[in-house]
Formats: structure tokens, sequence, C-alpha cells
């Protein structure tokens, strides 16, 4: 059973790749392109890992966190920002978010912190030994 | 400034009542004189009592004449300086301003490329996978080129990365809290950003970095101002002809030295004496505000370390710093030195 993700970041570019990506190694990906999208989303269906973009135009990644930790206190949340204020990555690691990666960054690295934050190795991300050298 | 407030007054005061008492003794002193003496006031004959009173007469002047000097001199010295130290901290308070507007800017800046960069970096990822999944194309004679092409890609998407996280470790907004720093990661830093103006001035920058240099107690973004400074005025000596600009950093007994020389026009002598004062500037107008380098010896000298300059006409200049080691003790310690740096 693939490990199913939330991936809510307002980057529609980004959004696209990651899924077809990270759908190669075993994870089912659903893309929101907002914060109130990613609330919808979460009410519809659970999910075993969220990755979170803290700077969106709707709603403040910062707030879309503390809303699913509300809703959903034991699914872990990974930061991935492009924003350049490494404070706010560790403001939600106060908040209770799992982890945090800067964007860009290698999806080697993405897929280890996936894989701890679920702490589920047998139905974890694999495949990363198919192609070495990663994103 | 409040040295001044509080010198001015007594000054004035001092002046103002030496100008009133010092006749008015004089005139009171004769007038004892004439009473203890029988003899008449223009008496000629009498010439130890005229002479006397000449005297006392002659005091009284020369304590109205000083007065009146004093109380000159203090009213003309005050207002000059006065503005001269608003200007300075004007200036000390628009460069803060401009740091963090650079820091905002780059903060935005590295936001805007980071995504795009991730993206692009992505796609190259995908096709990569693609490549990898496809045994025809393995057979392809571009195969090979293509897997460079996108190695390529990948590589200088991380180069993009390594650009806007020096960007934003630049712009961290001015923190004057002392910490500890190794010298050579931080003049890494600032050249890298500075290697860019140097090349377009035909100059380049070369690190003779020291492994064993130990850290110093200082605040990061002063830190960088120092080298920022010391940087750009060695390219702007070079400006015209290119050249080389050295950096060296060794350690010697408690101190760590940092040099930086240039291979530019150099200072004349005449000109080497001031070139650390408030607003001496040799740069064309609107080019430098004269402050650079005073604010570089300042920073440095409250930090118990010196700066020294040595420089030849058409050979170059060298910048020697000197600064203290920091304590074993305080290794691990944030020392709190703001409060030291904010009454610059």
């Amino acid at each position: 059973m693939p490990v199913r993700l939330l991936l809510v970041d307002d980057e529609k570019g980004f959004g696209e790749i990651l899924t077809k990506r990270l759908g190669r190694r075993n994870i089912s990906v659903t893309s929101v392109l907002s914060g109130k999208e990613g609330v919808r989303a979460l009410r519809g269906q659970d999910f075993d890992v969220v990755l979170l973009d803290l700077k969106m135009e709707d709603l403040d990644g910062i707030e879309v966190l503390k809303i699913f930790k509300i809703m959903a206190p034991e699914m872990p949340v990974i930061i991935l920002t492009g924003h350049g204020s490494e404070q706010a990555a560790r403001d939600g690691l106060a908040l209770g978010a799992e982890d945090y990666l800067m964007k860009p960054c290698d999806l080697d690295e993405l897929l280890g912190k996936i894989s701890s934050a679920i702490q589920k190795p047998q139905g974890g991300p694999h495949g990363t030994d198919q192609r070495p050298g990663g994103g | 400034m409040s040295a001044h407030s509080d010198q001015r007054p007594t000054g004035i005061f001092l002046a103002a009542a030496g100008l009133v008492l010092l006749p008015y003794l004089g005139v009171i002193a004769a007038f004892w004189f004439m009473q203890q003496s029988a003899a008449p006031f223009f008496d000629l004959q009498d010439n130890a009592s005229y002479l006397v009173l000449l005297a006392l007469v002659g005091l009284g002047l020369a304590g109205i004449v000083a007065a009146a000097f004093m109380l000159r001199k203090h009213l003309n010295r005050e207002p000059l300086q006065d503005p001269l130290a608003m200007q300075d901290m004007n200036e000390q308070f628009i460069e803060a301003g401009k740091m963090a507007s650079i820091g905002e800017l780059a903060a935005g800046i590295a936001h805007e490329i980071n995504n795009p960069v991730a993206i692009m970096v992505e796609e190259a990822g995908w096709l990569d996978d693609l490549l990898q999944d496809d045994p025809e194309m393995a057979k392809s004679p571009n195969f090979e080129e293509l897997k460079r092409a996108l190695t390529q890609i990948r590589t200088q998407g991380a180069r993009c990365k390594e650009i806007t996280h020096k960007m934003l470790s630049f712009a961290r907004k001015s923190d004057l809290r002392m910490q500890n720093i190794n010298v050579n990661t931080m003049i890494q830093e600032v050249a890298a950003l500075s290697e860019k103006r140097a090349r377009y001035a035909n100059s380049r920058i070369e690190l003779a970095l020291a492994q064993d240099i130990p850290p110093i107690t200082a605040s990061a973004s002063e830190m960088q101002q120092i080298f920022l400074n010391l940087i750009n005025n060695a390219v702007d000596a070079m400006e015209n002809k290119g050249g080389e600009i050295t950096i060296t950093t060794s350690k010697s007994k408690n101190m760590v030295e940092i040099q930086i020389a240039d291979t530019g026009a150099g200072i004349p002598k005449a000109n080497l004496a001031r070139i650390f004062d408030p607003f001496y500037t040799t740069k064309p107008v609107g080019k430098g505000t004269g402050l650079g380098l005073s604010i570089c010896y300042t920073i440095i000298k409250n930090m118990g370390g010196e700066i020294n300059v040595a420089s030849q006409v058409d050979v170059g200049t060298t910048f020697t710093i000197r600064l203290p080691v920091t304590e074993a003790k305080n290794h691990d310690q944030k020392v709190a030195g703001s409060e030291k740096h904010s009454q610059r």
C-alpha cells in the first residue's frame, strides 16, 4: 500500500513534478495549491504525511499547520519552503512540525525525511536505490 | 553627546563670571588702594602707587579680553561640533537602514528564485528517472550526452541554491550580538559576494586562509561590514588597471591576523595618516562618504583589536587587522556586548 502524502504548495509546477517523481517511488501524492484546499483535502481523507509550504497567498503555512495539528495531531507535517526565513521553518517545528527542508532540495533527502516521519519502514518510500544521485 | 552638553554650560558660565568679576575686582582693588594711600589719585611723584594702579587696571583689561575670548571660543566651537556629530550618527543610521532594506530585498529574491529552481531541478530529475527506465534510450547515441546535460542542470541548480543561501546569510538583519565567529568562513562568504564586482573591475580575489584559525568573538554583521568595506576599497583602488586582491589569515600569539592586500594605485604618504578620519575621502563626490574606514577602525578598536595600513603609490595597499582570539572559557558563551556597540 502506497504512502499517502498531501502536498500543500501554491507552486503548480512544483506540485506536478513532485507528484510524478514521488509516485514512481510508491508515494501517492495529493497535490493542492492553497492552504484552504489543504484543509478541505484533509477533511475528505486521511494522509500518512504532509509536505507544507510556508508562504501561500490565502492562508499562511503556519496557520495551516495549526489547523492540521488540531484536525490530525498524529499526522506528521514536513515543512518544505523556498522562503528565505529559516526562522519561520523553525517556528513551524515549535508548533509541532516533524521536520523542515529548504527548496530546492535533494529528492533523496526528502525521501529520507518522509521515511523517518512516518516511522514505518515496511510501508515507507522506497526506490531511492534505483537511481543514485537523487533529485 | 552628553559630555558636550555638560561641558558647554560650565564653560560659558566660567567665561561670563570671569568677564564680570575680573574688572570688578580690579576697580574695587583700585579704590581700596586709593583709600589706603593718602596720596592724591594722579600723584605722578608717587611712582609706586601709580604703577600698582596701572597694574590693577591692566589686569582688569586682560581679564575682560581673556573672558571675551573664552566666551567667543565656546560659542563658536560648540555649534560646529554638534552638526558633525549629528551627521555622523545620521550616516550610521542611513547605513543601518540600507542594510536592513538589502536584507528584505535579498530574502524576497531568494524566495522568488528558490521555487523556480526547485521545479527546474525536479524536472531534470524526472527526465533522469525516465532515462533510467527506458532500455531503448540507453542504446541511443545521445544517451550519454543527455545524461551529462541533466547532471549539468542539477549542478547549476545546486549552484543557484548556494547563491541564494549566501545572500540570505549575508542579509540577516543587522545583529550586534557578539558570537563566536570563524573568520575564514566569513571571508569566504564576503569574497564570494564581492567576486562579481571584482571581475567587472578586471580584478581577482585570492584567498590564502590558514587552517588552524581559532574563533573570534564579534558581531557577524559588523565583521561582514569590515570585510566588505576593505574589499570594496581594494576593488576601487584597482578600477583603472585591474589587479589582484589577496586575503590572508594567520594566527599570531593570541590574535587572528587578517591581511587584505591589493595591487592598486596605492595611497600617497600625505593621505595615509588621515584615511581613518571620519569624512575623509579621496573618492569622487557621491562615491564615498568617507566613513567606511572610520567605522571599521571604531569596530575593531572596540573589539580590542587593531588595524594598520601600509601602502606604496603604484604598487598597492595592505590593510592588516589583528583581532583577539576568543578565550577558551568563553567559547560556548554568547556574550551580550550589544550595549557597548550601540553607543557608537
